[in-house]
């Protein structure tokens, strides 16, 4: 086979794949059942898709291909012609008969050696169903009428398309003249002057079958259409798509480089021009001088004419001296014509240039999606269920090396959803669900991240059936187990190891677990979430990056080198002062393991790894860095000796001689030209010989739980910045009433205070950096936001220069890190260090004498001691400060359960408790009965906390016992409920 | 057939030389950054325009213990292991490609050498301890003896593509 052939084959090979995919689903909604139109639409698609590769390969002389498809394309030709109808079996061999196709194609060479004999032998009850005239052969399904448009094709050498055209399909028309001008040209190349463009014609005529007309436009028309959507769309081997990126990301640091170069030339311009500004000065002053000298000189003597010739030189000289300085004087860059324009233009070039070529990378997902309606459909039968799929959103698009990578995953979640999901119809009826099962497939942008959501009205996943089978396989502790509320049980399908399946069943059973999902969808930088209802259904759903080429990244430094750690791996990061920090790092089994909320975490000193030594001379630093960094279901710390920047850094494949040290994933340039590796945290955690199981089962039960309760909690916030670059800050969303974006010309200064003006008055403004010790901006903006806070009795606005973004997510509040009045604590949100704000604490630093006056009259909260139940520990927290704020004391437990063994062991070490109703364990209900069932705690004041007050609650709390309900977050009210709760007692007593 | 010319250059004690058609440049800037856990060899990464360069040291295959740089020293970016197949396909060197895009580190670089009318003698079986696999041949010239290096093992075992173990 020559070169040519061997272009056209590929091509061919590709090209028929594409039409294999596209005629997969139309042979679905074939058999679904459609109305007769349709039915002869679809029949007509799936036909020239067959039809196109049996042209095809007959032309390249692929026999075995050539053959099965005209068998099935003669099928199809009796369902055009009516002489044969739909049905399942059928639809149930032509897919097969693709399948063949597919395995055949795959290896074009060997497609002789497959056996297609089976599924030729299924096709032959069909076409000899109602054989017309004279059977016995293949091409008996054929009627007569074809042997006179090949006859007059074999003479002539032409086709009279028109002709044609009139009676079939117009469509087919149009796509079987390109097919047969292909055939043609070929034979007019002389590539092959026989054998197979002769049957391709023959085909031709066999096409034009008589009583088949469907009305629509001309042929000509719709021929055209085609042609420009084909020549509209290039093929480019994604290698070059490859080398084009890599030139793209080289542009942009190229450009980056070039910007750092210009500012560095701006400075020392500038400096440049200060010298000869003071030379130039020096020289005037100077000239000054002489003239002062040549005065004084002039008044007092005679002065000669040698003199004043000496004077006069003097003078010239100094007077070009300054004329020459004046000249010397370095240009500003800024001053340089268009320089700025030029560079802003580069800018908005190059980041163009890098989005659209990284578009190129992008493919739609319906190259994954596409292959759902074959796979349910056959896992339904499989599984004796029915299934109904609905695919939205096939148009988004995704790196292609993602959509690759999602395949697994995907198909892992569907397989799933069938066999664990959806109940059987039988099952469904007796539940009063429909018999048929309803699983949607949705992809859609959020966010700048794509989401894929799979979610089924099955059964649900029953938290009672994880925990028991999470126990049995040792992964919790019973007690552990008791511990957990069904929300924190379902993500148990998560943790290594464990497989709900009863039965290792065909479908999903493969020894691949729930956790190999995770991790794969993790290493793609995504990530996933379950959300479950039993007896209602389970919603999985996957966000993932659009690319994987620039990825964003904190950068440490270890030893003087810098390296790259992804930010979607990061959780957190910990500060470890030598001296004060030191007996959190503690040994387990030979290995380092640092505490971290009671948490054992296994640690990783990047230097030792990679055996790499301090720099000589280097101070001893005052703290190291501990990077959390998360893979799947496991945590491990990575020791590093500072943090640096984060930043979008574009990934450089690693070299191959690098592959073996496991420890990196690639590397990349940075800003300074120099080069950073990018670390390979599966492969850290790997080369360094980290058992996750070992350490697990070496902490004690309690520990482990504790963290993972405190762990697992998702709270919504706003985050937001006071200053360019300057720190991120989060208020937790519920806080919030709203905020305004106003113009600086609308604040109002009184008495060095800012206000608001509203229509109904005005509102005090605070900005963060006149309490806090953070980053002012340096210049004012014309445009502010102002956050309003909600709750409280007398609001401020807190003044923010920018609201990046809300976001839900799961976030450890770090007390130790960062503290202050009016801070909770910091905590790695997004990757990003971030400063959590205590808005109370704030607002009292900014009118002491409001909030001071309050405390006074809130009397005998003093003295009280309270015990608070409330399992979010970010609740817990500002709950807590509240409370103590007012004087009292606080035992803050984290659900019912801990609080009724904490009111039993101590029956009268508190004055009043103060619970949350929602709590896993034992709520606050639950709490209250017992409390009032008990002959020793009876009377004690319950304040119940509610994040919504809604009445339905309230009803409930009094029933069960509570002495008074309040919001959570209504500081000023929690503190007069509770003082009426402890005053009512009283005067009970 | 074309004559070869020979880019020469100094390592340790050697005088070494290659095809001057497999050199794509020859860099003065040896600031690479050092890659923990890399081959022995392999000295560290360096950004060539953009593009990521193995630094490769020939010493521990040629028996040299590792030396730090002088002012000297340079660093010889070898062609890319695609542009090599192109001039193997053009019948114009006769070395096989190699792995990834690689920049030898050298103690100095010498003069282009054109063998002239004796031409490239065959190499000795040990030449100054050097293994004979990794030579292609021997030039003499007027004060010392050029000795033409054979990349494909040298780099593959720099590289650790292929274990300095198993040569045998």
């Amino acid at each position: 086979m020559d070169l040519d052939d061997r272009e056209l084959l590929a091509e061919l090979v590709v090209e028929s794949q594409d039409h294999l995919s596209a005629l997969e689903p139309d042979l679905l909604t074939l058999e679904k059942g459609v109305s007769p139109e349709e039915t002869l639409e679809l029949v007509n698609r799936i036909f020239r898709g067959i039809h196109s590769i049996k042209g095809g390969c007959g032309f390249l002389g692929i026999t075995a291909v050539q053959n099965l498809t005209h068998a099935m394309e003669s099928v199809l030709m009796k369902v055009r012609s009516r002489r044969l109808d739909v049905s399942r079996a059928m639809v149930d061999v032509l897919l097969d008969g693709t399948d063949r196709v597919r395995v055949m194609l795959a290896d074009v060479s060997r497609s002789a050696e497959i056996d297609a004999s089976d599924i030729m032998r299924r096709l032959e009850p069909f076409l000899a169903a109602e054989a017309p005239e004279g059977s016995g052969n293949d091409s008996a399904a054929f009627s007569a009428p074809a042997a006179a448009p090949a006859n007059a094709v074999g003479r002539t050498g032409y086709i009279p398309l028109t002709a044609r055209a009139a009676e079939t399909g117009v469509d087919g028309a149009a796509a079987e003249a390109i097919d047969l001008a292909g055939a043609l040209t070929g034979m007019a190349l002389g590539l092959d002057p026989e054998p197979a463009s002769l049957p391709a014609l023959r085909e031709a005529g066999e096409v034009a079958e008589p009583g088949l007309s469907v009305a629509g436009v001309g042929a000509s028309g719709s021929g055209n259409t085609q042609r420009n959507s084909a020549s509209e769309v290039l093929r480019v081997k994604v290698d070059l798509l490859n080398r084009l990126m890599n030139l793209a990301g080289e542009l942009v640091l190229a450009r980056n480089q070039l910007l750092q170069t210009l500012d560095r030339k701006f400075n020392e311009t500038a400096a440049g021009e200060a010298i000869f500004t003071a030379l130039h000065g020096a020289v005037g002053e100077a000239q000054l001088r002489l003239r002062d000298i040549v005065e004084t000189r002039n008044r007092s003597g005679r002065p000669d004419d040698s003199s004043h010739d000496r004077d006069d030189q003097i003078e010239r000289i100094l007077t070009d001296l300054g004329a020459h300085i004046e000249q010397a004087l370095p240009k500003r860059l800024s001053e340089l014509p268009g320089m700025n324009a030029t560079m802003v233009n580069l800018d908005a070039v190059t980041t163009n240039l890098q989005e659209n070529i990284m578009r190129t990378r992008m493919q739609s997902i319906e190259a994954l999606f596409g292959k759902l309606p074959r796979q349910v459909r056959q896992l339904a039968k499989q599984t004796g269920k029915e299934i109904e799929l609905v695919v939205t959103g096939n148009e988004v698009e995704l790196d292609k090396s993602i959509v690759e990578a999602l395949s697994d995953p995907l198909n892992h979640l569907i397989r799933n959803s069938l066999d664990h999901g959806f109940e059987d119809p039988l099952a469904r009826e007796t539940t009063g669900k429909p018999r048929t099962g309803r699983l949607d497939v949705r992809a859609f942008h959020e966010g700048g991240q794509v989401n894929i959501e799979i979610e089924d009205d099955g059964r649900g996943i029953d938290p009672r059936r994880i925990r028991a089978k999470a126990v049995e396989k040792g992964i919790i502790t019973a007690e552990q187990s008791a511990r957990m509320d069904d929300r924190e049980a379902v993500l148990l399908v998560f943790a290594p190891g464990f497989s709900t399946a009863e039965q290792v069943s065909d479908i999903s059973g493969r020894g691949v677990g729930m956790d190999v999902v995770r991790t794969n969808i993790e290493s793609l930088g995504g990530s996933i979430e379950i959300d479950s209802r039993l007896g209602v259904g389970t919603r999985t759903r996957l966000k993932l990056p659009l690319t994987l080429a620039i990825i964003p990244s904190l950068l440490v430094r270890v030893c003087g080198r810098r390296f790259a750690i992804p930010q979607v791996s990061l959780d957190e990061l910990v500060r470890l002062r030598h001296g004060r920090d030191d007996q959190r790092i503690e040994q387990v089994q030979g290995a380092e393991v640092m505490r971290l909320r009671g948490d054992l975490l296994p640690l990783v000193r990047l230097s030792t790894l990679l055996g790499i030594d301090p720099v000589a001379g280097a101070v001893a630093r005052a703290a190291t860095y501990v990077a959390v960094l998360k893979m799947g279901a496991h945590r491990y710390g990575l020791v590093v000796d500072e943090v640096m920047d984060s930043e979008e850094v574009v990934v450089k494949q690693l070299p191959a001689s690098l592959k073996e040290s496991r420890c990196y994933a690639g590397a990349t340039i940075m800003g300074d030209g120099s080069v950073a590796m990018i670390l390979d945290i599966l492969g850290i955690a790997d080369a360094a010989g980290l058992r996750f199981t070992d350490l697990a089962k070496a902490v004690s039960a309690d520990e482990h739980s504790d963290s993972y309760l405190d762990r697992t909690e998702s709270q919504t916030l706003l985050l937001f910045r006071n200053a360019p670059g300057g720190e991120r800050f989060a208020i937790n969303l519920s806080l919030i009433s709203r905020i305004e974006k106003v113009a600086v010309g609308d604040l109002q200064r009184v008495g060095g205070r800012e206000f608001l003006k509203f229509q109904d008055g005005a509102l005090r403004l605070l900005r963060l950096a006149d309490f806090l010790p953070v980053k002012a901006p340096q210049e004012e903006p014309r445009e502010l936001f102002v956050i309003i806070p909600k709750m409280v009795k007398h609001p401020l606005g807190i003044i923010a220069w920018e609201c990046e973004d809300v976001v839900s997510a799961r976030i450890e509040v770090e007390r130790e890190n960062v503290r202050g009045t009016g801070i909770l604590g910091s905590g790695m949100v997004n990757g990003e260090l971030t400063v959590f704000l205590d808005i109370y604490g704030l607002f009292e630093a900014a009118e002491p004498d409001i909030y001071r006056s309050e405390e006074r009259s809130t009397g005998r909260i003093g003295q009280a001691r309270i015990l608070l139940a409330e399992d979010t520990s970010f609740f817990r927290t500002v709950v807590k400060k509240y409370i103590e704020a007012l004087g009292a004391t606080v035992t803050a437990v984290k659900d019912g359960r801990e609080a009724w063994r904490v009111l039993n062991e101590a029956p009268d070490a508190f004055d009043l408790v103060v619970t949350d109703i929602e709590m896993p364990l034992m709520d606050g209900l639950e709490l209250t009965r017992h409390i009032r069932a008990s002959a020793r705690l009876s009377g004690l004041p319950v304040v119940a906390l509610t994040s919504l007050g809604s009445d339905g609650n309230r009803e409930a709390g009094m029933a069960a016992g509570v002495t008074a309900y309040e919001t959570k977050l209504d500081k000023d009210r929690l503190a007069a409920t509770i003082l009426q709760a402890l005053e009512e007692v009283h005067v009970h007593a | 057939m074309r004559e070869p010319h020979f880019v020469s250059f100094v390592l340790g004690p050697h005088l070494l030389g290659i095809d001057i058609l497999l050199v794509r440049e020859i860099i003065r800037n040896v600031d690479f950054t050092p890659v923990a856990r890399a081959p022995l060899a392999v000295r560290g990464l360096l950004n060539l325009r953009g593009q990521i360069i193995t630094v490769l040291d020939l010493a521990p295959s040629l028996g040299l213990p590792l030396r730090e740089m002088g002012p000297d020293s340079r660093c010889l970016i070898l062609k890319s292991p695609e542009e090599v197949a192109l001039l193997v396909a053009a019948g114009l060197v006769d070395e096989e490609p190699v792995g990834e895009a690689v920049g030898l580190l050298v103690d100095g670089i010498s003069d282009v050498i054109r063998p002239g009318a004796e031409g490239v003698g065959s190499p000795p079986a040990n030449a100054n301890g050097i293994d004979a696999d990794h030579l292609r041949g021997v030039v003499q010239l007027e004060e010392r003896l050029l000795l033409v290096l054979s990349l494909k093992r040298l780099l593959e075992e720099g590289l650790g593509l292929r274990s300095l173990v198993s040569r045998n």
